[in-house]
């Protein structure tokens, strides 16, 4: 018995992340930053579990085709698929799914959304 | 069963205080190993909704001899976002069967499987230099024995990474263990933390080692 948290955790990790990874097509990385569209600014941010968290609940939407979470400048970029559009109140709720709280919200045309504070 | 009852009740106050906060993403995967001189214990949940996670736990308890099968539910109590750290309040509680683990060379006779709880309590604050938290944690392990412990955590970044870098820490973990051999004791461990995952490389007061490991899929 003694034996077999390591068996499980041997067999789960050889497994999960390939399947995991392989289902993730979208940009990622900090070239998002370059293409954005919406620039989300947020609170609670502190680590890498943070921009996963993000990363993840966004990627799910068909309207975002990349996202990318910088820490130090606490901000969330999103590129949006081409024609398609995110409003302001599902880009707060959606952070607020993932954990976190949005302070503000800029957009390429140079709207900007403040939420009001819960 | 009237133990468990009263336990029960007590969770369903101390939930119903809580704000609706997420715990993590929905349909997300985590795994948590922790081994120390007193446990190998893993935790394997799924965040079905904002504020709850519900998996597996296997604990070995090295003072008891005991293996403890389990469910495990956690939920986010609380949370505070604030613009450079983070807060959260936990509560934990799990339902299994305890097992004896005698091996056969062992002379003692094997103790009777019974039925296991555990209730957990922890709270953390931190930002991307510094980390504080504390947990109570208590375990019902029936004809094997009730135990209780507290922990305390602080932690320093020597300096602040960015997204996807390698994030370090230094840090020093208490604890209190009123039923254990050694009561009081202490761990230094250095954590590094890249991406989705996360291992803690330590070692006690006693010399003995610490590995802990998380990862989020």
């Amino acid at each position: 018995m003694k034996i077999l948290p390591t068996i499980l955790t041997t067999a789960m990790l050889s497994l999960t992340p390939a399947t995991s990874f392989a289902k993730d097509k979208k940009m990622s990385g900090p070239e998002v930053v370059e293409v954005s569209d919406i620039s989300v600014g947020l609170s609670g941010l502190v680590c890498d579990f943070c921009s996963i968290a993000l990363n993840k609940t966004f990627k799910k939407r068909d309207e975002v085709s990349g996202t990318y979470v910088d820490l130090d400048t606490k901000t969330l970029s999103i590129a949006l698929t081409e024609g398609a559009d995110i409003s302001n109140e599902d880009i707060v709720k959606l952070v607020k799914k993932a954990g976190y709280s949005t302070t503000k919200i800029t957009r390429k045309d140079g709207s900007e959304f403040t939420p009001e504070k819960p | 069963m009237q133990r468990i009852a009263i336990i029960f009740a007590i969770y369903s106050f101390l939930t119903v205080q809580a704000e609706a906060r997420p715990v993590s993403y929905p349909d997300a995967w985590t795994l948590m190993l922790r081994n120390d001189a007193y446990q190998n214990s893993l935790h394997a949940h799924y965040t079905f909704d904002t504020e709850h996670s519900l998996g597996l736990r296997l604990r070995y308890d090295r003072e008891q001899d005991s293996v403890f099968t389990g469910a495990q539910l956690n939920r986010l109590m609380k949370r505070w976002n604030k613009p450079d750290s983070q807060a959260n309040i936990y509560g934990r509680i799990a339902l299994g069967h305890v097992a004896d683990d005698k091996d056969s060379h062992e002379m003692r006779p094997k103790r009777s499987d019974d039925e296991g709880l555990f209730l957990g309590l922890s709270g953390d604050w931190e930002t991307r230099r510094y980390f504080v938290s504390a947990s109570a944690e208590y375990w019902d392990n029936g004809r094997f024995g009730d135990f209780s412990s507290l922990h305390g955590r602080v932690g320093i970044a020597p300096y602040v990474a960015n997204t996807g870098a390698l994030h370090t820490w230094f840090m020093i973990e208490g604890h209190n263990r009123p039923e254990s051999r050694d009561k009081l004791g202490a761990t230094a461990l250095v954590r590094f933390f890249k991406g989705p995952s996360l291992v803690e490389l330590g070692i006690d007061d006693q010399g003995e080692p610490l590995l802990n490991y998380i990862h989020r899929f």
